[in-house]
């Protein structure tokens, strides 16, 4: 008897709550507008993870993480070091986020995740590896530095080598007893004096003009090397502000070998 | 000819506010019956009824009139109660399922027919506040609320072979407490 009154009680306060107003319908416009919004969400997430996850071979090759490999565990740390973690694990976080928002919809939630996951990272890395075939983060990179534009060229900086310690860049400039010279991109001379524990996987056939990429130790304007090689061609025209050689010359996209060719 | 549920929703979306006790009076003790099995007790199985409810009305516009109005009210009172849950400390629940990853194989509702059901529920009784709620759940869907796989599915959104993974995994579980309590 007490339950069916309890009961009875329950029913009652929420048709009141009801018939009073005080609990009110949403209308429908609402419910359009948040479908709506997620899938403005939806297609946000995707485009800016498509849009980082692209920029990843591009930042890659940028940040020199690819020139490191040659030397060894040395160069294995510093390739763990320079790469765009961040990058990466906002991608993931982005692919979480788009999963999340597709599994509200049934032809999504009815399927297994390994289905629904596979074929958004399959969409992503195929347009991905489209648009870095197209070289679009490079001709975005060079309008935003052309064009001075803000936050491209903050996106596309962050991985820069020169942030990395123990990894200097310059342009070999002559042989010196114990090593060799370099002009950094601050026009300044850095002496590298290099040992046989030196590792160098391409040897040390440099000529004048040449990107070199250097590992090693700085006191003053001497690094004690551990580890030398040339920079390549994809490498120097990315970071080529950072070769004095252009510095105040128009860009070669043929690598500094060839600028000072024409020179 | 009595109103379908999907009727008397149309009906409320269209501004009778009195035709919304129907869908009550039809659902307020499924609603309580689900809860009490789901839930494990100690929750106020009122206060989150009357929450129930209050979310159906004011949600109502979001309801389809073409789809079945049963699973859609009972996704709602899946997301209330699990809300209550993740409030009590005691029950912590898996965010991330493993079962809803891969494509599974299951058997198909259809073995698990209503004279099982009848008969399983006796054995279930007992035991079935043993299970998590990632099992129970599945469970008081498909044998006290007798709904297909097709809708629990849509109630806890995940795909339909995993309804069918949890279903037998917590059979498998329930029998298991059956025969150790009484030593088949």
């Amino acid at each position: 008897m007490n339950k069916n009154i309890k009961y009875d009680n329950v029913r009652e306060a929420i048709l009141e709550k009801i018939k009073t107003g005080k609990e009110k319908m949403r209308p429908h416009w609402f419910f359009a507008f948040k479908t709506f919004g997620l899938v403005v969400l939806f297609i946000i997430s995707f485009g800016i993870g498509l849009f980082v996850f692209s920029a990843i071979p591009f930042l890659i090759t940028k940040s020199g993480s690819s020139m490191f490999a040659p030397f060894g565990f040395v160069g294995f740390r510093f390739m763990l070091l320079s790469l765009p973690w961040m990058i990466i694990i906002l991608f993931v976080l982005l692919m979480f986020l788009a999963e999340k928002i597709a599994n509200r919809f049934d032809f999504v939630y009815k399927r297994p995740v390994i289905i629904s996951a596979s074929v958004l990272l399959g969409v992503i890395i195929i347009s991905g590896l489209v648009i870095a075939k197209a070289e679009l983060h490079e001709r975005a990179f060079n309008f935003a530095e052309r064009n001075e534009l803000p936050i491209l060229p903050m996106f596309y900086h962050r991985y820069d080598p020169q942030r990395m310690s123990e990894v200097y860049l310059g342009t070999y400039i002559e042989a010196e007893d114990a090593g060799f010279t370099i002009v950094n991109d601050e026009d300044k001379l850095l002496h590298v004096l290099v040992s046989d524990d030196t590792k160098m996987p391409f040897g040390m056939v440099f000529k004048e003009g040449d990107s070199v990429m250097v590992l090693g130790d700085i006191d003053d304007d001497t690094i004690t090397a551990f580890g030398v090689r040339i920079a390549g061609d994809d490498f120097y025209r990315l970071n080529r502000k950072t070769f004095p050689a252009t510095s105040s010359l128009p860009f070669d996209p043929r690598g500094p070998r060839a600028f000072l060719k024409v020179k | 000819m009595e109103k379908t549920d999907e009727q008397i929703a149309g009906e409320v979306q269209a501004g009778n506010k009195e035709a919304f006790a129907f869908l009550l009076d039809r659902y307020e003790s499924k609603m309580r019956r689900y809860g009490k099995r789901f839930l494990f007790g100690g929750d106020d199985l009122d206060d989150l009824i009357q929450d129930i409810f209050i979310k159906v009305y004011t949600n109502i516009q979001s309801f389809d009139t073409k789809q079945r109005f049963s699973p859609w009210i009972y996704r709602v009172a899946h997301n209330t109660f699990i809300n209550a849950m993740k409030k009590s400390i005691r029950d912590r629940l898996v965010m991330f399922d493993f079962d809803t990853v891969f494509p599974t194989l299951s058997t198909d509702e259809k073995t698990d027919d209503l004279a099982h059901r009848k008969e399983a529920k006796e054995k279930m009784d007992k035991f079935l506040d043993r299970l998590g709620p990632k099992y129970k759940e599945p469970i008081v869907l498909f044998f006290y609320e007798e709904l297909s796989y097709q809708e629990i599915s849509d109630i806890l959104r995940i795909p339909v072979s995993t309804v069918g993974v949890r279903i037998n995994r917590a059979k498998r579980q329930l029998e298991k407490y059956y025969s150790q309590e009484y030593h088949e």
